[in-house]
Formats: structure tokens, sequence, C-alpha cells
């Protein structure tokens, strides 16, 4: 009997034993999943340089686990520091980032990345705030930045940002820049669908100095813009957010809340109410526009204009009844505008005419962020039932058009396709390009590469005699994957 | 009209002809629900046993599982449009769940058992369109049709075949009209109440107008009761016409529907009239009602109160018959007072009369029948008056994806006289048939998958305790997790 007691306690042992080892052999294996995928696909050389901004890149166990990876795959790996310039192999870069240990595996030559892993995260160095959207709440912020000015001509980026994308903490859907630190150092607005991020981006690195957080139960981010608008110099920037009210019955409606900030010494601070409308910043100027029953946008657009210390919604319209807030831009010369129709496609019309000329090229679809508007009639897809019923359509909000200072004209051209439902894989690039107007219309220019990522959103960083573009790429079209930012001069 | 069925049906066959070989896209869809369900005391009686309770799935009581699955594709060309649904719909048990045929095909006393007692998709809905015209365009199938099913449901929503021409006349005036033969019927014996080739037939021919106007689009969404100017109606005259061989009359429905918007108010209204005969020259003469408001105060709560009166027949050995009876009370999934489940929408045919879908007692009776669903609901039925209450909301502020919804129905009978007092024979029945209390609350997982929870009871009042003997309340408790895709 007790012989047999411990033959159980033996028994026991072992499997726990057995477990323990599975388990880490399974953390192990786990450890860089993407890294090992990539690796056993690449048919090319084997040879991977190691670049690594880390004091002691040998000394930390994870980068030996990553080079016992490598080594067991038949790769000849070569230490590097971080700028060094590769041309045949694979490049490994690990980086410390705000949101963790970050690898990136990308081919040398092409720059085009095969994999990112990243180890456990590192706390931010702000927590988020949950301060409430009253104009007078408090922010905290752990950094203090000057007053921003606008971006100068001079200003630059950090090199790494330009040649690696940067992944982020948050799952950013619309960027804009809210200004500039310093001549290295530009401040970018991150919209998430529950926040407004301030982010300084330095150093291969992004700085979280402030979050503002809408308080919404359910939503989702729609537009970030800023500029200067009441021309104090500095850039004021105007957030967007649908909050997606349901009913059992009813469907979603989405309903657009909307806030304007001054960005101050890192901080954010509300120069408005909620403005319950569509907010869109075009040439420094604040434009505001409402949302339909049944139409996503309704009545005349209208300026907003500050009032003594607060931004309001004036009564004169800026365009007429009819127009999308985010469908027409107006170009400097004369009455000039361009439109987005329904279909994605570009047309070059004026200000009282939305017909045109259109641009002949397949710019792609965008089908993000979108607004649920109700159907006046309920669509009885598959039976009366609440799950038969189609009772709203989504809306996509036309993309993102705008103007540098020396009035180029850029968007986004979607060329990337998710692939077939399961079994396909994402395939195509997406492009920032420029779209100049000529006498006979329209044409499309390509100044920037193409990414083998989804661009969610872009901004302008205007540089010296030219004009780079930030953007925020993602795995996922929709923006719940990964979120990355890289910056792109032309060629 | 079987010339101009014939007329439809080249008309139709022309269409596909002139569609030519245009590419398609096709898309699939689908839905998954399954039901874990207990109906209680639908007899009011806690002492005898329910009698059969009949839903979507079949013939059941007490506890069950419902399972409800679609797999639906569509298909669209420039003008034209096909799209199909095929659907099991079986209360679950081994015998309907991965079989499909018996070989023994009797039980042990000789009986002939049910050959095929496997659920098999079939075609549970199609439709078939063609657009010659904006203001033209052909359909048929069997899909969901209704004429008032967005106020009260009073006469008709089904998914019955038909074959029909809708349009859009200008931009705010459309039109529907549609052949609907619910019933094709021919005995199969040469000899019987059917040998008619007409006998057992139930035609239905309806036309429907909808002229908008206002502008629904001024309404700041947000705020109800901050500078709403928005004034919004969708005024809909209908009309149905109703060939009833299988019960041997004829009659006409006119009516008129009003949705829309005045300022924060949602309001609902609806009237229907009915008048016909029967061979035997017994007049058919009926109506209806409904009218509703609703008030959004936040997306929390939008209380809503709402009145549903169908005449009730004073007198059923006399040649008038009053009683209302629609071609399909559609209750139980109109707008405003609609539940997927609720106990009124259930089928209550062995207590307060009202079948499946219907919220009107037309199965109080059985005598003096000329339409309702599956054709039995009796022209001499009490009729009712429903006074309901509700609200309904989005509770994110609580925990995002909660919604809720919930209602209470005071119920009166119109007419009692054709009711017999079970309790105290020979004396009146109350007016007062009973309170029915439902409360709805669904999770969103995602936007593919939901669970939700109906309590639902109907308490007996003083009417139904005459009629009944017995005053237990009735209970519904239904879970139904949903994937939709």
């Amino acid at each position: 009997m007790k012989h047999n007691r411990h033959r159980h306690l033996l028994t026991l042992f072992l499997i726990a034993i057995g477990l323990m080892a599975a388990t880490v052999g399974v953390t192990q294996a786990e450890s860089w999943p993407g890294m090992e995928k990539a690796i056993q696909n690449w048919n090319g050389p084997r040879e991977v340089t190691l670049r690594s901004d880390l004091e002691d890149p040998l000394g930390s166990s994870e980068v030996q686990n990553l080079l016992e990876l490598f080594l067991a795959e038949g790769f000849r790996p070569t230490l590097a520091g971080p700028g060094t310039t590769v041309k045949e192999g694979l490049i490994l870069d690990l980086r410390d980032s705000a949101g963790g240990r970050v690898a990136i595996l990308s081919k040398a030559g092409t720059g085009q990345i095969l994999a990112l892993d990243r180890q456990a995260a590192r706390p931010l160095q702000k927590p988020m705030s949950d301060t409430s959207p009253a104009v007078d709440s408090a922010m905290i912020s752990t950094e203090s930045v000057e007053p921003a000015p606008l971006p100068s001509p001079a200003a630059t980026l950090p090199a790494n940002l330009s040649e690696h994308p940067l992944e982020l903490s948050w799952e950013a859907k619309q960027i804009a820049l809210a200004g500039t630190a310093s001549e290295e150092t530009p401040i970018l607005a991150l919209l998430t669908d529950d926040a407004l991020h301030l982010v300084r981006a330095e150093g291969g690195t992004v700085v979280l100095l402030d979050t503002w957080s809408p308080g919404l139960d359910s939503g989702h981010a729609l537009r970030v813009g800023a500029g200067d608008i009441d021309g104090d110099g500095k850039r004021e920037i105007a957030a967007v957010w649908a909050e997606d009210v349901k009913g059992i019955y009813q469907g979603t409606d989405s309903r657009p809340h909307a806030w304007i900030f001054s960005v101050s010494k890192g901080k954010l601070a509300p120069l408005s109410q909620d403005l319950e409308g569509f907010l869109r910043v075009m040439n420094d100027r604040l434009l505001w526009q409402r949302r339909g029953t049944y139409v996503p946008f309704a009545g005349p657009v209208l300026s907003v204009d500050r009032d003594g210390g607060k931004f309001q919604v004036g009564s004169q319209p800026v365009w007429p009844e009819g127009r999308n807030l985010y469908a027409m831009t107006t170009l400097p010369q004369g009455t000039r505008a361009l439109f987005w129709t329904d279909d994605s496609h570009l047309v070059l019309g004026s200000i009282k005419e939305q017909g045109g000329k259109e641009l002949v090229a397949d710019l792609g679809t965008v089908s993000h962020p979108s607004v649920a508007v109700p159907l006046r009639e309920t669509e009885y897809r598959s039976g009366l039932e609440k799950e038969d019923r189609i009772n709203e359509r989504n809306v996509p909000l036309p993309r993102r058009i705008l103007m540098s200072k020396d009035e180029q004209v850029f968007t986004l051209v979607r060329g990337r396709s998710e692939g077939l439902p399961l079994v396909g894989t994402p395939a195509g690039q997406d492009m920032v390009a420029e779209i100049a107007v000529v006498p006979e219309g329209l044409t499309l220019e390509r100044p920037f590469p193409g990414v083998e990522s989804f661009i969610l959103d872009f901004t302008l960083l205007p540089r010296a005699g030219r004009t780079d573009v930030l953007l925020l790429l993602n795995d996922r079209p929709d923006g719940s994957g990964k979120s990355r930012l890289l910056v792109q001069s032309p060629h | 009209m079987k010339r101009l069925l014939c007329v439809f049906l080249l008309v139709m066959v022309g269409s596909f002809f002139l569609a030519g070989t245009a590419f398609a896209e096709i898309s699939f869809f689908g839905t998954a629900k399954i039901k874990p369900t207990w109906y209680s005391n639908f007899d009011f009686n806690n002492d005898k046993n329910d009698a059969l309770i009949v839903n979507e799935a079949g013939l059941t009581k007490g506890q069950h599982v419902r399972a409800e699955l679609r797999l639906g594709w569509k298909a669209s060309g420039e003008k034209w449009k096909v799209m199909m649904i095929a659907e099991v719909d079986s209360i679950m048990e081994k015998d309907n769940a991965d079989r499909s045929f018996y070989v023994l095909a009797a039980d042990d006393n000789g009986k002939e058992r049910q050959p095929n007692t496997g659920a098999e998709f079939g075609i549970e809905r199609c439709e078939f369109t063609y657009s010659f015209l904006p203001q033209l365009e052909l359909e048929s199938g069997w899909n969901i049709r209704f004429l008032d099913i967005k106020t009260g449901g009073l006469l008709y929503g089904d998914d019955h075949p038909f074959v029909g021409f809708r349009g859009k006349i200008t931009d705010s005036t459309n039109y529907e009209v549609l052949y609907i033969p619910i019933q094709n019927r021919i005995a199969l014996k040469s000899e019987g109440p059917f040998d008619d080739k007409d006998h057992n037939d139930w035609e239905v021919y309806t036309a429907k107008l909808n002229y908008s106007f206002g502008k629904m689009e001024d309404t700041p969404p947000d705020s109800p009761f901050y500078a709403n100017r928005s004034f919004g109606l969708t005024v809909s005259p209908f009309f149905a016409y109703s060939d009833n061989n299988s019960w041997n009359c004829d009659l006409q429905y006119y009516g008129l529907e009003v949705t829309g918007q005045t300022g924060p108010i949602k309001p609902y209204f609806e009237i229907v009239l009915n008048h016909g005969d029967f061979d035997d020259n017994r007049d058919i003469k009926s109506w209806a009602m409904f009218g509703g408001v609703e008030l959004p105060v936040n997306k929390a709560f939008n209380p809503y109160v709402a009145f549903r009166f169908t005449q009730g027949d004073d007198d059923s050995s006399d040649n008038d018959v009053e009683g209302w009876v629609g071609i399909t009370d559609i209750g139980r999934f109109t707008g405003l007072l609609g539940m997927d489940g609720n106990i009124l929408g259930e089928d209550l045919g062995q207590s307060y009369g009202a079948t499946l879908y219907s919220y009107s007692p037309e199965r109080a009776l059985s005598t003096n029948r000329y339409g309702g669903i599956s054709n039995n609901g009796s022209g001499d039925n009490p009729g009712q008056k429903l006074l309901a209450i509700g609200s309904r909301g989005d509770l994110s502020g609580i925990l995002q994806g909660l919604l809720y919804k919930t209602q209470a129905f005071f119920i009166w009978y119109d007419e009692t006289d054709n009711l017999t007092n079970a309790k105290d024979p020979g004396k009146k029945v109350d007016d007062y048939a009973g309170t029915t209390v439902d409360v709805q609350l669904l999770y969103a997982f995602s936007k593919n998958f939901s669970i939700d929870y109906i309590f639902s009871t109907f308490i007996p009042g003083k009417g139904q305790e005459d009629v009944q003997d017995a005053n237990d309340p009735a209970f519904v408790n239904m879970l139904t997790m949903a994937w939709s895709y």
C-alpha cells in the first residue's frame, strides 16, 4: 500500500515536471514566433546582421535566444551598430521602445519587413488619463515641452524613423502633426477609439506626453486634424469620434462628437465643448457639419470660430447644403475644388458645381473609418428576427486630402488588399500619391514609394525644399493590427 | 385573375432572357441561432398539461432547444438580383440532427412511421428581381413582404410566395403591387371537400403607396430636445383583396399607415377597415387601428406608449361577422411592440387565442373563419384593446454591448358575448383579458455573436379566468445564442 502511494507520488511528480518542461518549451518557442516563421521561409543568403542600440546585446537572454534561432537555421550572424548599411541577406533590428523590446526582421536592400516581434511591453512613461471631457479638466503630463511652434522648414526627423517603421503601443487610427518640440522632434496627435494621445517621436521611440479621453461608452475614432486656426502661431487639434448607439431592433447609429484642443507645454487643453458634429481642418480653417437622421452629412458646412476663449460653431454657411465636409477640398486656384465620389473616384469641379473632370486612375477603396447611419426602411436580409435584419449602412469617410504649403495636394492610394477570407494573405502596396491639377484635368504622381502595409492615415512633414510624409501603418485595414509610423521622403 | 397571373409569369421569364449573361457579384451570408427555451403553462392552469404549441421549428411544449440554421447567397448584376436562403429549423434531438432516413418504417404496433425524419435544408426564402426602369421592377419568390409591419402589423406581414412589381415614381413616392398565392391546393382524392380545383385556394392581391414629405435630415441625432427642427412623415395608403375560396368568402381591406418624426417624437399610426361577404351572404365588416408614440430621452431610455385595437364580434349567431381578422397578424415583429419571442407573439391558441406571430385573439373561436395565420382566424373573435408601455435602450454606460427592451401590455377584450364563461357558467365574461410583461437583455460579444435572454409572462385577468376557469400565469424563458455573418 505504501509502495503504491510512492508510485503515485512519483507519477504525479513526473507529470508535473513534464508539464513544467512543456510550458517552458512552449514559452521559449513562442518568444519570437514571427521570427521563426520568417527565417524558415527565407530562401535568400543565410546572412543576418544584428543592428542594435542596446548597450550589451549579447548579454541579453532574449538576444541569445534569437541568435540561437538563426544559428539553428544555418545563418551566419554579424553584429553591427544601429545605423549600419547592409546590402545582402537579412537585417535584424533590436530596439527598446515605449511598447517594449522590438525585433524587426527586414530584407537588406529593399527594406521589406518580414517579421516583427515584441517582448513584454514596458510601462508607458505616463498612464492614460481618465479625465472627463469637461473643458476645465486637469491634464496630467510627466513631460514638459516648450510651446509648440509651427513646424519649420528645417525640421528633421530621427533618421531611424525614416528607415524603419516604429511600432506604437496604441491602436492609433488617425494621425496629425501637432507641432514640433524641437527641430528634430515632431509632436503628433494620435487618435485611438477611446482617446487622443499627444506623443513626441524621439530617437526611435515615441514618448507619451498627454492623453485625453472623450468618455464615450462605446465609440470609434473618426478623424483628427491640426492647424493654426486662430492665427496665434500654434497649432490647434480637432478630434472627432463616433459614439455607436445600439438598439436590439434598431441596429447601430453613429453619433459624432468633436472637440478642439490647444497644445501647450506637452498638454492637451480642450478649447470647446462637445460640438456634436464632424470637424475638419482645411487650410488652417476649421469647418463643421452635422449628421442627419438617415444621411451621414446634413445641412450646410459651417465655420468654427473662436469667440473669446472658446470655439463655437458659426451660423453662416461656408459651403451650401448637399456638400460633404470630407469629400470636398477647395483648391487655392479660384473656385475649383476636388471631390470624392461615392465610388472612390476623384473629380475636379467647382465649389458650386460638384461634377467635373474625373481622375482616370484606380485609387482603390478605403472602408475605414466609417459611420453607421440608420436606414429609413429596414431590410429583411434573411428573415424577420433581429439578427436577420439590416437596420443601418456603414458609410466610409472620404479619405484624407492634404495640401502642403507650396500647394501640392496629396492623398492615399489603396493598392493593398486583405486577400480572400480565411485563406488569403494581404498583398499589394498602399502609397501616398500627389494629385496634380493640369489644364486637362487631374493627373496622379507617385513621389513616394509604396509600402506593403495598410496606410491608415498620413500627415505632411515640411522639410527644406520638399515635403515628407509620415505614414500611420497597420497590418489590417481597419486598424485592429499593429500600428507603426514610417517617414518617407519623395524620390 | 388567372390571365393576370399568366402575364406576370411571362414577363418574369422574359426578364431573365433580357438579363443575358451579365457578370454577377456573388456573396454568401448566414445566421445560426440556438434557442434553449422553456414554455410553461400556456393554458393558464398549473394542474393540467399544456396542449401542443407550434413555433417555427414545429410542434413542441415545455423545455426544448430550437436550432434555426440559415445559409444564404445572393448574386446581382446591373439590373437583376437573385437571393436564396437555405434553412434547417428544428427542435434539437437525435432524430433530426445528422439523420435523414430511417430504415424501420413501422413501429412495434405496425403503425407507419414518418420515413424521413431528418431536418434537411430547404429553400426557406428566395427573391428574384429585375429592374426594367426605376419605376418598374419585377419581383418574385417567397420572402418577407408586408403592408403594415412598421406600425401595428394588423393586416399583413409574412414570407408567402409572391409575384409583383415595385418602383420609385419620384424621390418621395414609391409603390408595390403583389399577387400572393397563399394557398393553391387540390384534393388528392377525386372526392371530398377540395375536389373543385379552386375550392381550397386563397389568393391575395395587395397595393401600397408610400409618400414621404418634410425634412428628416434636419434632425440632430444626438439632441432630441435641442433645436430639433425635424418634421418628416411617410403616409402610406394600402389596399388588399382577399379571394378566400377556402372559406368561401372574399373581402377588401383599406388602410392607411403613418410613420416618421415630428420634433423629438416618433409617431406610429395605422387604421384598417375590411368589407366583404361569404357566399351565403353573411357580411364581413370590421376594423382595427394602432397608434403609438416614442419619445427618445437619451440612448439608454427611449420610452413609448401605444394602443392597439381590433374589433370583436358581438353575436356569432347573426349574419354580421364583425371580428377583425387580418391576412397575417404580424404583431410579434412590428417596430414598436415587437419582440422575437415574447409570450404574446408565441402560440397561445390553447388559451387567449393569439397564435404564433399574432397579437390579437383571432383563434379564440373557430367559427366564421376568413383569414389569419394558416387561414384559421375566426370572424367571431372577441377583439382586443391593448395598451402598451415600454422602453428600450443602450446600456453601454453600464456594460459595453449591453442592450435591453422591456414592455408591459394591458389587454382587454372588445366584445365578450361570444365567449363562454367556464368559471361561472351563464355569466358574462369579464372584459379584462390579462397583463403581459416582457424583459429582453442582449449582450453583443462582437458584431457577429450575441446572446440574449427573454423573460415573458402572461398573467391572466378576470376575463381569462372566466374562460379558462384557471388563472395561473404563463411563462416564456428563452435564451438565444446568435451567430451572424
